[in-house]
């Protein structure tokens, strides 16, 4: 027989790859399974590859024209290769798995193990209740809470004259075995339990387990009882502690109450007295002063005689000062009248167009003086019913304030009829408001200051006034100002008098 | 001429191969792959001893040899990575 080069080179590499894998096998530790098993499945292989190390050193030998004499014992063996295989991986596969139950047996044997000593440990009474309602396993904890016994067929018995009333309205009774058998579900529920001669308070709480083969045919009930006694105890303590403290606080209250409403009621009475005082002073004021101020004019005007220049000059400087306390006092009534809210707004027709034309002419002299022109315009005629009197309060205020702070430039008063509203517009070219002070310019008692931070004359109370009065007639005031640019002051009133307003009102023929 | 052992060789190699290959699914993807590699090129290489003996001898004697050439690189490949990754041939 003539040498095949190629077929030799071609088990030339079958040679190497068997012999190497021989080796390897051979060096491989076989994971997953004891050592009599590895050992198996180890000799198996390699028995297997073994042959065909064999069978290609006799390709080798014979096709290199060596020698054919092993060729007879290679058809033999290779017969063999597959069973070899087969055997090898199956031993492996059963090791394997046999490993994973062996391990999934200790597993279980360690969470048993640590079941049963949470079982026995556990402060909680643990219970499974069958279908059949009968206590098939209750630990220690259970056993000590109920007093439970051990019946003929080594199931337990709760006594027979145990009760464990539910503390909630409405709720079922949560040990009834009937119902844990057919497997109902409870969290938490609170019962009473009356035992050896002690009361108990119980939380229980169940939940079927799960409907599985591995757990026999008849599933059971987990029942788990803790006994809460201590904190119910506890907490009932706290509610009447939480309701002791609260009556207590009560009567606190009312007694404090009690002493500020009776100070209040003083000072009440005390604020009465100093209103009293402040009218009367200011009305006893007021007489004396027009006497003065009446006798003063008399005088001034020579009516008692003629008077010598500097006597004149005397005489005026005491009908000034007469007059600037006249209108202190007035101030004084005002601000009294204000802060008592015994203004009434007596409603009756009035031509508003003439009573601003009369104000205007009232107020234009003293902006002629200042060097101010005074515009007007009104409509020939705008109706309406409402206070005069107070009316004329107001839009002198506006005015007064108008000529008191505009330097040069003029006054503008407008008057609009809105239909069941009319608005009165005073616009000046005065010193104008800072934006920080508009939000407080109503209030009694603010006054901005001029530039340079001279405060005004007067009380601060003119403004707050206007706004009582416009509030109190059923309408309202606001002010748009640009500091350094003048400002202007808005009233607008109904044009039929309101009733329920802030302040009471009556009609002038029921006056 | 094919010799009779040859044909029971192929014979044995087909009825065990499926159950060598359905026993091989608890094994790692990469292991059951080089196993049906090197069963498959163990059944070429016996299908072409039978065959050799009734036509092309030459031609499937040499996909004989070439056959069992690639089962020998096969196992040798597959072994070698069992053994590096320290025998971790199952999941």
């Amino acid at each position: 027989m003539s040498p095949e080069p190629w077929v030799v080179a071609s088990d030339a590499v079958a040679l190497v790859g068997f012999s190497i894998a021989f080796v390897a096998i051979a060096l491989t530790p076989i994971r997953r399974l004891n050592a009599r098993e590895a050992s198996v499945v180890r000799v198996l292989a390699l028995c297997a590859l073994g042959i065909y190390v064999f069978t290609a050193l006799s390709n080798i030998l014979e096709h290199a024209g060596v020698t054919a004499a092993l060729d007879p014992y290679e058809d033999y063996i290779e017969i063999l290769v597959f069973p070899l295989i087969a055997y090898s991986l199956y031993q492996a596969r059963i090791g394997a798995e046999m490993r994973a139950r062996i391990e999934a047996e200790q597993d279980l044997e360690r969470e048993h193990g640590l079941l049963s000593t949470l079982m026995r440990l556990s402060p909680a009474g643990v219970m499974l209740v069958d279908r059949s309602g009968r206590i098939a396993f209750a630990n220690e904890a259970a056993v000590r809470i109920f007093g439970l016994r051990v019946s003929s067929d080594g199931a337990h018995e709760l006594p027979p004259d145990l009760r464990c009333t539910a503390m909630r309205s409405g709720e079922a009774p949560a040990l009834d075995l009937k119902r844990l058998a057919e497997g109902i579900t409870v969290s938490g529920a609170l019962c009473a339990l009356e035992a050896d001669g002690k009361r108990l308070v119980l939380s229980v709480s169940s939940s079927p387990l799960p409907d599985t083969d591995q757990l026999g045919p008849e599933p059971s009930t987990l029942v788990l009882v803790l006994d809460v006694t201590e904190r119910e105890m506890a907490r009932q303590e706290l509610m009447d502690a939480q309701a002791r403290y609260a009556e207590a606080l009560e009567h606190a209250v009312d007694a404090r109450t009690a002493d500020l409403l009776r100070a209040n009621q003083e000072l009440v009475e005390a604020n009465a007295a100093k209103q009293q005082l402040l009218r009367n002073v200011s009305h006893e004021l007021r007489t004396p002063l027009n006497v003065v101020i009446g006798l003063a004019e008399v005088l001034g005007e020579g009516l008692a005689g003629g008077l010598t220049e500097e006597q004149a000059k005397q005489v005026g400087m005491i009908r000034e000062a007469g007059e600037h306390l006249l209108e202190l006092v007035n101030t004084l009534l005002d601000a009294q009248r204000l802060e008592s809210v015994d203004t009434v707004v007596v409603a009756e027709p009035v031509d508003v167009a003439q009573q601003v034309r009369t104000v205007v002419e009232m107020i234009e002299p003293l902006a002629l003086q200042r060097g101010l022109e005074l515009t007007l315009h009104v409509p020939d005629r705008l109706q309406a019913e409402t206070d005069p009197r107070l009316l004329a309060q107001v839009l002198r205020n506006l005015l007064s304030n108008a000529v008191k702070f505009t330097e040069q430039g003029g006054i503008d008063v407008l008057v609009e009829d809105l239909g069941e509203r009319f608005r009165v517009v005073v616009r000046d070219t005065g010193i104008g408001i800072p934006a920080e002070a508009l939000p407080r310019i109503f209030d009694a008692f603010v006054q901005v200051p001029r530039p340079g931070g001279i405060k005004p004359e007067g009380t601060g109370l003119g403004l707050a006034i206007c706004k009582q009065i416009a509030e109190a007639l059923g309408g309202s005031i606001w002010v748009e100002s640009e500091f350094g640019r003048g400002s202007t002051f808005v009233v607008e009133l109904p044009t039929a008098s309101a009733n329920g307003t802030g302040l009471s009102v009556t009609h002038a023929q029921e006056a | 001429m094919t010799q009779p052992n040859e044909v029971v060789d192929l014979a044995v190699a087909l009825f065990l191969t499926p159950i060598i290959l359905s026993g091989a699914r608890a094994f790692k993807p990469k292991v059951r792959w080089f196993l049906t590699g090197f069963l498959g090129c163990l059944l070429v290489a016996l299908m072409a001893t039978v065959v050799e003996g009734f036509v092309a001898y030459a031609a499937f004697n040499a996909l004989e040899h070439l056959m069992y050439a690639a089962a020998g690189v096969i196992a040798g490949a597959g072994a070698v990575l069992t053994w590096r990754r320290g025998g971790a041939w199952m999941p």
